[in-house]
């Protein structure tokens, strides 16, 4: 399981407020009719840490240990990926090889 | 002015003996091929001026088309467009070539208006294949065709562009839009902009994470496309391939799109190699982990503990815990990591390690903690401080004094076994015990509480303060067990800090119980419905609250007491089972009692009743235990015994006096009635003793009663176990016949289940000696031999008529003779 906090993408001091903002964000990014596997993941990691006790148990003993270097391939594959914009864009498809 | 050198590198590169303007002419074709069209055309114009013809002059015109159409790349097009109509202005003859190369800087600079006129006038499929798939190439932005002015307004391919613009700039932002994913649907299958479609779906599902679609979309795209760029990229990413020498737009792409980490898939690359050299995966992972601990500190910290694993990597580790230690140190995810991997090996280095996180000298001391987090840490570090508390006890309490007695200063002691395990063992808890204790006064400015426990329970004390859960409550209540006041005090500050947890309650009432306290008790079961009536523990702590009150107040006299109890457990739902109502029933003849008669007929009531109080309570609390029968003499004991078998499950009664009880039988008047009788054969049967089972079954054969039948059937039992086998026989015989006669067919059937199929019945006289012959036995008379007793069923004798009524066992009447 990658870290809930990189999923929602807020700081683990972040207050139930701003986690519930953020999984609500991220839920209209991410319907469950449309992308059924985004909603499944944003909600995993909601329910880590929506409980203040879940919350302080998940960043003060949260993930084990990297069993083999593949998972962390895993979990940088489901770090946020932030948009670059259309103007980034269509800059590095106008650039020529 | 002929002076000047025209170039020192083409100069250089020419052969000392060459013509000068052939020279000239192959270090042009030499920077024409290697791509430096700025130094060509200036050295072109050079060689047309010194060196004028016609050879020079194409050479120049070569150079200025290479000229153009780098600018154009460039995207540098004014500056293009600026050389090109001088060109043209140079050499008017070659207009032809001019075109040319102005409609390729066009078409680079994103006008297609020369492919859409084509596009918009052409509509054979031969000819508009062509184009699209000039289209497809060319288009490297949607908004050549949607601004371009050649298409009406509702060309479907500018629709179609317009459509793939909009869709293109949600997907480019992080997210596309229904609306928008539905306006694809413009974009048809043959349609130039396929690719942009397909490259649009791939970068919307790249977003939401989907990789095999955005797989699946990529896959298509053509590599001369005008997005080929894009899914080069794409894939790079979702592959996690190194970055390339790439140009700055699309190296800002991939570091916008992968936050940063593209720089880390070139070490991740190498340590995930089968077996990569020792020097090259410890500077991967150098690499990585200096390029993972500022943007993903957790992951870092993770990686750091795999590695840790890794005894290659020990002195990688070392290496990075100098580097990022300090850095990663503030994490508790960090600490964790690092306690949880000590204290496999040592619980105490674990403790310390989390001890060490929460020195202030650290800089990341309690503030930085919520009372949520910090509470929960000091309960993550009290089982582990208790384990280590064991540990410094077995040190410090036996080993290490006995050794200070010997040696009689610290010093002397340590010095000499520094190098052995026990000193740096002892070394080790005595720092731990002094960080605790060190953790527990910085906690108690914090939390306010003066700890009532002592070693590692006080850190679930400050956590119970901090934040109070029921399980934190159990555990500390576990650790104070030893002394009761204590476990009282948190019991009450557990029913204060959680108001709405019945358990509590239940613990303080049977402390009170256990003090004799029972209104107290009752009152706090009271409290504890009031939260949680349906809980199972409280339910029967009511009843045997009420049980226990009756009892008090029958024990000191209060007869009206009582039947305020017993009507209250009479309407209590929880003594409805059959062992409580005969429990209700039997305390009730206790409690009204009026005459001297009733009075003797209650003392055996009396014991009847506490000892089902006893079984109550044993059902009660689900205890395992059978019960005892307690009673003075004997008498009162089978009197006990039987009523309980009556009640209860006989399994419950100790079996150990069952043995003291039959050999008391001999000599005793059996008292009691025949349920009685047939509930000791019960409880002798069901606990293998037969010699009570032949002593109860013998006073019920002397009594003469309806259960005659079963008294008999037990008898043979009996004798069965004591290997009488003849005997056992006739028994059942009788038994069968007894039953058969008073209509007890149960145990007809019984007794006929043990017998040979085709035995036969007894005749009347038979079964009265024989019955005779056993009363005998149990009056203690002597018996004579009896005769064997048939086991084949003989000849059936002719009816005789006009015989007259049988009596039971009896003799048979003489038959009358009939009328002549």
């Amino acid at each position: 399981m990658n870290d809930p906090w990189t999923i929602l993408g807020v700081e683990p001091s972040a207050n139930d407020d701003a986690i519930r903002a953020a999984y609500r964000e991220h839920v209209k990014l991410h319907p469950p009719d449309t992308d059924a596997a985004g909603f499944a993941r944003i909600s995993e990691a909601y329910a880590q840490v929506k409980d203040p006790r879940a919350r302080a148990r998940e960043r003060l003993f949260g993930p084990k240990p990297l069993a083999h270097i593949g998972e962390l391939v895993e979990a940088l594959r489901l770090s946020p990926r932030p948009p670059a914009g259309p103007a980034l864009w269509l800059a590095a498809l106008k650039e020529h090889a | 002015m002929s002076s000047r050198p025209i170039d020192k590198n083409a100069a250089g590169k020419s052969p000392a003996d060459q013509n000068p303007a052939d020279a000239l002419a192959a270090s042009v074709r030499t920077r024409l091929a290697a791509g430096r069209s700025m130094a060509a055309l200036k050295e072109a114009k050079e060689l047309v001026k010194r060196y004028p013809g016609k050879a020079a002059d194409a050479l120049l015109a070569q150079a200025y088309q290479a000229r153009i159409a780098e600018l154009a790349k460039q995207g540098l097009h004014e500056e293009a467009r600026g050389v090109l109509q001088i060109a043209a202005a140079r050499f008017p003859a070659e207009s032809a070539t001019w075109q040319r190369a102005g409609v390729q800087a066009s078409r680079v600079a994103g006008d297609l208006d020369d492919l859409l006129l084509a596009w918009r006038d052409n509509q054979d499929d031969d000819a508009r294949h062509k184009i699209s798939a000039e289209l497809r190439s060319a288009v490297r932005d949607p908004s050549a065709i949607v601004d371009s002015a050649v298409l009406a307004a509702d060309e479907p391919l500018r629709v179609a562009a317009r459509a793939v613009q909009v869709a293109f700039t949600e997907a480019a932002d992080g997210h596309l839009s229904a609306a928008a994913r539905e306006g694809l649907r413009n974009v048809g299958r043959r349609s130039p902009l396929l690719p942009w479609r397909q490259f649009v779906l791939a970068l919307d599902a790249f977003h939401r994470h989907d990789d095999a679609v955005a797989l699946q979309q990529l896959e298509p795209i053509a590599d001369d496309s005008g997005v080929a760029r894009g899914k080069q990229i794409l894939l790079d990413v979702l592959r996690a391939t190194p970055l390339r020498q790439e140009k700055a737009p699309v190296r800002q792409v991939v570091q916008r799109v992968t936050d940063g980490l593209v720089e880390l898939y070139a070490p991740l690359a190498t340590l995930q190699h089968a077996d990569p050299e020792p020097r090259v995966r410890r500077e991967a992972a150098r690499t990585l982990l200096l390029g993972l601990a500022p943007r993903r500190p957790r992951l870092a910290a993770r990686l750091v503990s795999f590695l840790r694993r890794s005894s290659k990597d020990e002195a990688l580790i070392d290496e990075l815990d100098a580097k990022l230690g300090e850095q990663l140190f503030g994490q508790a995810e960090w600490a964790r990591l690092i306690a949880d991997l000590d204290a496999q090996h040592d619980v105490v280095v674990g403790l310390i390690d989390w001890l060490e996180w929460l020195m202030p000298t650290k800089g990341h001391d309690l503030r930085r903690l919520t009372d949520i987090e910090l509470a929960e840490l000091l309960a993550h570090m009290a089982p582990m401080g208790i384990a280590a508390q064991r540990e410094v006890d077995k040190l410090l309490g036996a080993e290490f004094v006995a050794a200070m007695t010997d040696a009689r200063m610290l010093d002397a002691l340590i010095e000499p076994m520094f190098d052995k395990p026990i000193a740096r063992r002892v070394e080790t808890c005595l720092a731990c015990a002094q960080m605790t204790s060190n953790a527990v006064a910085r906690l108690r400015r914090r939390t306010g509480v003066t700890p009532r426990t002592t070693g590692m329970a006080q850190l679930l004390e400050h956590a119970v303060a901090l934040d109070p859960t029921a399980e934190r409550f159990a555990l500390l209540l576990d650790l104070a067990a030893a002394t009761p006041a204590v476990g009282q005090v948190f019991l009450e500050h557990w029913a204060q800090a959680l108001p709405h947890d019945a358990e509590p309650l239940v613990r303080l009432a049977e402390l009170a119980e256990e003090r004799g306290a029972l209104a107290q008790a009752l009152d706090l079961i009271t409290r504890a419905e009031a939260v949680n009536a349906v809980d199972e523990r409280v339910r029967t702590a009511r009843v045997r609250l009420r049980i226990l009150r009756l009892r008090q107040h029958h024990k000191v006299g209060k007869p009206h007491l009582c039947a305020i109890d017993l009507e209250e457990l009479a309407a209590d739902p929880a003594a409805q089972t059959p062992l409580r109502r005969a429990y209700i029933v039997a305390a009730r003849r206790v409690v009204n009692l009026v005459d001297d008669d009733a009075v003797r007929a209650a003392v055996g009531d009396a014991e009847r009743a506490m000892a089902t109080v006893a079984l109550v309570r044993a059902d009660l609390e689900r205890l395992p235990t059978p019960v005892e029968v307690v009673a003075d003499d004997m008498r009162r004991r089978l009197e006990i015994m039987a009523w309980l078998a009556r009640v209860a499950d006989v399994a419950q009664i100790d079996g150990a006096q069952i043995g003291k009880v039959a050999g008391a039988m001999a000599s005793e008047d059996m008292p009691g009635d025949d349920a009685d009788r047939l509930a000791l054969c019960q409880v002798g049967e069901a606990h293998g003793n037969w010699r009570l089972v032949a002593l109860a079954a013998g006073r019920g054969l002397l009594a003469d009663g309806p259960l005659l039948g079963r008294f008999l059937l037990f008898k043979a039992k009996a004798a069965t176990a004591e290997h009488d086998s003849a005997r056992a026989h006739d028994l059942r015989l009788l038994a069968r016949a007894c039953a058969a006669r008073s209509g007890d067919g149960a145990i007809a059937r019984a007794a006929a289940a043990s017998l040979p199929p085709d035995v036969e019945d007894l005749d009347s006289e038979r079964a009265a000696k024989l019955l005779a012959d056993e009363r005998t036995r149990e009056r203690g008379g002597r018996v004579s031999a009896p005769s064997p007793t048939p086991t084949v069923r003989p000849p059936r004798p002719r009816k005789i008529a006009n015989q007259g009524p049988q009596l039971p066992f009896g003799e048979p009447r003489a038959p009358v003779e009939p009328d002549a």
